[in-house]
Parts: C-alpha cells; structure tokens; sequence
C-alpha cells in the first residue's frame, strides 16, 4: 500500500516538477538512523540518531545526517509530505521561511504528526538565501537527535547568484554545523536533565575530524579567479565562530534569507543558535588553507569544540593543537576586555605563580610569551585572533582589534 | 513692549515651565522575591510596582527630554547600589526610601544592581524615544539558585550554571503556556520591540517564528543594524530595538534557539520562550 501510495505521488510529482511553480518533497520521520563520527580521541560507530529521509520506490526509508536538501527557487511553492512510521509524534518547523500557523509545525500551535499520521507542509519560497528544517516536538531532544536537515532558495532565474542580481559565484558549498552529546544519542530514554547537556562531537553536515577532509562534497575546491559562495548554518545550541583565511577577502553578503548590502568585509564571523549567513570567497591566490569552526558554549563562550574545513587539499591535517579545549573548567581564567585594544586584564583562579602567557596567532605560531601577571600589554601586536595560553590553566581566544 | 516680544517670552518661559514639569515620578520597591526552582525556594531581589514582592520587574518608557524620578524603598536586608548600563548612579541604603532625578539621553538604557548582584537581573530597561503605535519590552534572563545563595550568604561563587530561564522575569511553563504572550498585535501593525539579555554571562539567541524583524538598534552587534532577521545573538547585557510589521494573523514562538534554555524542569517547551499573538 505504502509502495503505491509513493509510486503514484512520484508521478505526481513528475507532473508538478514540470511547472517550475511547485517543488515537492516527500519524507519520513524515524528514528533508526545509526552514524560513524571521526574523533582526534578515535571513532565513535554506530552512534544512533533520528532523522528524516527520502523514501524510496521500493518502499524502504534511509534516514540521513542531516536530513534531505530541499532546493527550490524564489517564487515557487514548496509543498512538503511527511510520514511518521516512528513511534513518536514528529512535525517540521521550517526555520527562517516565514511560514503561517498552521505550517509552522509547532505542535501546540499547528499540529502533531502522531504514529502512522502523515501532513502536507505548504509554503512559498518567498526570498532566496539559507535556512534549515528541523523536528519542533520535544525539540530540545528531537532537533539534537538528528532531525534538521538544509532548505536552500536559489533565485528566481534560477541564476549562479545568492541573491537575484547580487553574490554571483562560481561554486557553491552548503554547511550546517552542530554539537551533539554521544549520551543523549545512546540512550534518549535517560537523558536525565537537559541541563546536563556536554557535547563530545562537533559535526559539520553530518561528519566530523577526517571524515571532512576526504569528503569532496565539504572540501572547497577553487581554482584561481574563482568566487565561491559558503552557505552557512548553525543549528546548534551555541554560538560557532567562523574563522576565514584572510587572503580570500572573505565577504558578508547575506543573513537569514536577506542580502547584506553593501558587503561586509570580516575575517570572523559569529554565528549564533539558529542563524545562517552567505559568504564569499574570492580566491585570487591558490595557497591550501581551511576554514576554522570554532563551537563554543552560550554560557561564556568557552570553546569546547573545533572543526576544519578543508580548501582545496584532500590532504589537509588537522593542526596540532596547542589549545587545551576545557581541559578542567574549574582551572580557566578570563581575559577582559576582549575584545581589546592591546591591554589586557587576566582573571585568574588563584595568584599568579611562577609561570609563562603564551600567546598563539591562529596558525598556532607561537607569537609572544610573557611572565604571568594580571596585567599585558600587547599593543605591539597586529590586530587579529590571538589563543591565550597559560600552561596549566588552559587556553583562552582573545581578539585583537585597532 | 511690543506684541511679538511679548509673545516670545512667553512661549520661551511656557516652555521652561514644561521643561521642568515633564518627568514621570514612580516608586519602586526592591523585593527579595521567593521563587521555586526544582522545588526549591530560592530568594531573587527584583523591583517592583508594589511593597508586595512579584515575580515580574518594570520596564519604562519616556519621551526624549522627560526626566525619571525614582524613589527607591530598598527592602532587602543589605545596602546596594543602583546602577544605569552599569555605572553607579547611587546607594540604595537597607529599609530607607532613595530618590533619584535622572536624565537619561534618548536611547535604550537597562537599570539593576551593581558588583556581584548584577548577576541576578533584579531591573529592567528605561526607554527613551518616541514610542511607536505598539511597543514590547522583552528581558530575557536566567538563575542559577547556588549562584544567588552564595551571594545571599557572602560565600565563594560557584561556576555559574543557570537552571531557569526566563521572559520577562517568568519562565514560559506547562501552566502558563497559553497565557505567556509577549506581543500582541494586528497584521499591519508597525510594532516595536525592545530586547534585553540582562545577564552578566550567558549569550542568548532570540528567534522569531512567522516573521523576520528589522534591527533598528543594537548596542553590541553593529553588524546587525539595519538587517530583517529571524535569528540573532544577545551578548550578555546587551539591548536591542527592532521592527516588526506582522502580515499574516497567527500565534507564533518567540524562543532562544539555544533550546537548553526552552526546558522548565527539564519539561519542553519551557523556559526562555513566549508568543506573539497576531490578530486580523
């Protein structure tokens, strides 16, 4: 039954795909989903996750991390079926697409989608740029789980531009990043309190560490005179800071489904929970480098996890890091103001002993080292993304400004 | 004397009599209200309206140029110092009425406690400017009961680790959640809504479902202004106006999309999280 149900709405959809008016998609929620992840500590395999995915002809339903990309362009409709065969109650909240009540897929203000229930999710894709889907039952369990996946809006003329008439490109890459606790994963049954939420693995689409770097869908690859565009997303649970390569003149073209004019020139961009961002490189030399996804906590931003994009190396290494990430939280120390103008305070959690303030440059050179006091001057430095390492209390970012 | 001079001096010394007559006098009352926490009683200083502590504190909204004049009762047990974007304005002494006369430069300003009490988010914003046809004060704020128990009893200060999370001083839960509306308007409506993340450490992460808002003003995050977002960051005691022109009639969530900050006791939906309610 289910087998004919698809075969017909297949055909359906062949007709409506014709229009160019109509994009649908149809999915299952479930909740079966299992992912190897790459760690610097060693892989973790066959963690369970829930997601949604694509059923197929045959009738079967492989669920995916992140789930599938739904493209469609400015002005069409997009109508999306979803079936829940799983045991739980799913929905799908279309995150940044300005949707109605009743398609918004908030369970107290839409609808359920209950055991074996199915919905019709309809909206018109009315500006072009980034956004994500993502469960909204249970979401701080659900989203985590596994269930988000990438909504892109090409424009109208279906053009190699972000935007109609502004970001033209000569390649695309979509990212969506995320950290996730392994515990949560094992075992949803015991979460316990979600205050007690520690994420160990910190994915981008999906993958993690060198599962990245061998992935020719996630590995930038430009050749000279190149514009790509980056379609970033962050749909974890704290802010994530992108650190681009300074000589690809990285611009901040567009935010949540709406351009930025003019651009923004930035060698570090911030993401927050929930925000997306269009970004162009423009590569003028062809030197191999990565772009750096630093994911850190909402409460005081500690980093807790690292990630790199690779560009244009199947080759990449991670860099040996240098920087302790939340080695023992209770022995960190602050470094105010940051940003700062070269003087530095340093909160420390006990006096300052006989020991050294090493400050790192974002390739991890060491740049200057200094007795540790509660005072720095470090106006003799270029402007720019600094680690503050004291050994034994761990690392903290400082970012340089003039 | 001629007619026009006459004339002018009136007008000029009608307007020094306005002048000195446009203010608004309140009074507040800096409670330690008794709030439940995983089933706990955990103190929270807070100004209120009223000598009786509530849970929710008080926003204001002035013209440009309209001074502030508060008379403070301090009822906590301890003096403290009332502070404006985080500069000293004065002491609060324990159990005495404190007044101030304040002029306050048009913008959006945050009023609490000073030193370590910062961290409990005992105020609220003060408004300066003209007020659109409707306008919102959301505060999103957060409290870890061992934080506020240690400054309460003058003891070391943990790790700061908030277990609940809040709108406008309330966390949105199972009993409140058809009645937590932060905004209500109708579609067409030019709605301001001003946001403040009072706390000293967390950075919060505002998204609206339904609509995209203007960014009219952000005191942290330059980037921001002049943007229609549906998602963007607060650093810790930052402000920020925005633009909603609503389209569609509807209810829909405004939450952090930190969504650890949506749980009340470990309950979704909960916590930092209330709704707009758009009517025809």
């Amino acid at each position: 039954m289910k087998k004919l149900f698809y075969s017909v709405c297949f055909c359906w959809l062949s007709f409506l795909g014709m229009s160019q008016q109509t994009r649908v998609y149809f999915l299952e929620s479930k909740m079966d989903g299992s992912v190897d992840f790459a760690t610097a500590s060693g892989p973790i395999r066959d963690l369970p996750f829930w997601g949604y995915g694509e059923p197929s002809l045959e009738g079967t339903t492989e669920i995916s991390l992140p789930g599938p990309h739904i493209e469609a362009n400015e002005g069409d409709s997009v109508h999306v079926y979803m079936f829940n065969p799983s045991e739980e109650g799913h929905t799908i909240h279309f995150h940044g697409l300005d949707v109605d009540q009743a398609n918004d897929g908030v369970p107290s203000t839409s609808r359920f989608v209950l055991n074996r229930e199915a919905a019709w999710y309809k909206f018109k894709a009315t500006h072009a740029g980034n956004y994500i889907y993502h469960c909204h039952v249970t979401t701080t369990m659900h989203l985590i789980l596994g269930m988000y996946g990438m909504v892109t809006i090409h424009p109208s003329n279906a053009a190699q531009s972000a935007y109609t008439d502004y970001g033209a490109y000569t390649k695309d890459y979509s990212y969506l990043a995320v950290e996730l606790d392994s515990r949560w994963n094992e075992d949803y049954i015991n979460i316990g309190s979600f205050l007690d939420y520690e994420p160990d693995i910190f994915s981008i689409n999906g993958k993690s560490y060198t599962d990245i770097y061998s992935d020719s869908s996630m590995v930038i690859q430009a050749q000279q005179n190149d514009t790509v565009l980056l379609r970033l997303r962050n749909i974890g649970y704290g802010p994530q800071d992108y650190h681009f390569p300074a000589d690809l003149n990285a611009e901040i073209i567009g935010s949540d489904g709406r351009k930025i004019i003019p651009a923004i020139r930035k060698d570090t961009l911030r993401l927050y929970p929930g925000e997306r961002y269009s970004v162009l490189f423009h590569f003028e030399n062809m030197d191999s480098s990565a772009v750096t996804v630093d994911f850190l906590s909402s409460n005081g931003l500690e980093l807790i996890g690292r990630e790199y994009i690779p560009i244009n190396s199947f080759e990449f290494i991670a860099p040996k890091s240098t920087i302790s990430i939340d080695e023992n939280a209770d022995q960190s120390f602050k470094v105010y103001p940051n940003p700062s103008a070269g003087q530095i305070n340093l909160k420390l959690p006990k006096e300052p002993i006989d020991s050294q303030v090493q400050i790192f440059d974002m390739k991890n050179q060491l740049q200057a080292s200094y007795p540790l006091l509660k005072e720095l001057d470090l106006r003799g430095l270029p402007a720019g993304l600094y680690f503050i390492k004291i050994p034994g209390l761990g690392s903290q970012k400082l970012l340089m400004t003039r | 004397m001629k007619m026009s001079k006459v004339f002018s001096l009136s007008v000029f010394f009608t307007l020094i009599f306005f002048q000195n007559a446009i203010a608004l006098e309140t009074h507040l009352y800096l409670n330690n209200f008794q709030d439940t926490i995983n089933q706990e009683l955990v103190s929270r200083p807070i100004f209120n309206r009223t000598q009786v502590p509530e849970e929710e504190t008080v926003h204001f909204h002035i013209e440009a140029g309209e001074k502030l004049i508060l008379n403070i009762v301090n009822k906590l047990n301890k003096t403290v110092s009332l502070v404006i974007d985080g500069k000293v304005i004065g002491v609060l002494s324990s159990g005495n009425t404190n007044s101030f006369k304040l002029t306050i430069p048009e913008g959006i300003h945050y009023y609490g406690l000073g030193n370590e009490l910062s961290a409990l988010s005992a105020g609220a914003m003060i408004v300066v400017g003209s007020k659109r046809q409707k306008s919102f004060y959301l505060k999103f704020s957060e409290c870890d009961p061992s934080y506020n128990e240690a400054i309460h009893n003058e003891s070391a200060l943990p790790k700061y680790r908030p277990e609940k999370f809040m709108v406008n001083d309330r966390d949105f839960n199972v009993n409140n959640h058809h009645t937590h509306t932060g905004i209500e308007a109708k579609v067409g409506d030019s709605v301001q809504i001003f946001l403040y993340n009072s706390s000293d450490f967390m950075h919060h992460a505002p998204h609206f479902h339904g609509f995209h808002v203007l960014i009219v003003k952000s005191d942290a995050n330059k980037i921001y202004e002049g943007l229609w977002k549906d998602s963007f960051g607060m650093e810790p005691k930052s402000l920020y106006e925005l633009l909603l022109v609503p389209d569609k009639e509807g209810v829909y969530p405004i939450h952090n999309h930190n969504l650890i900050t949506t749980t009340s006791e470990s309950n979704y939906p909960g916590g930092m999280m209330t709704h707009m309610r758009i009517n025809p």
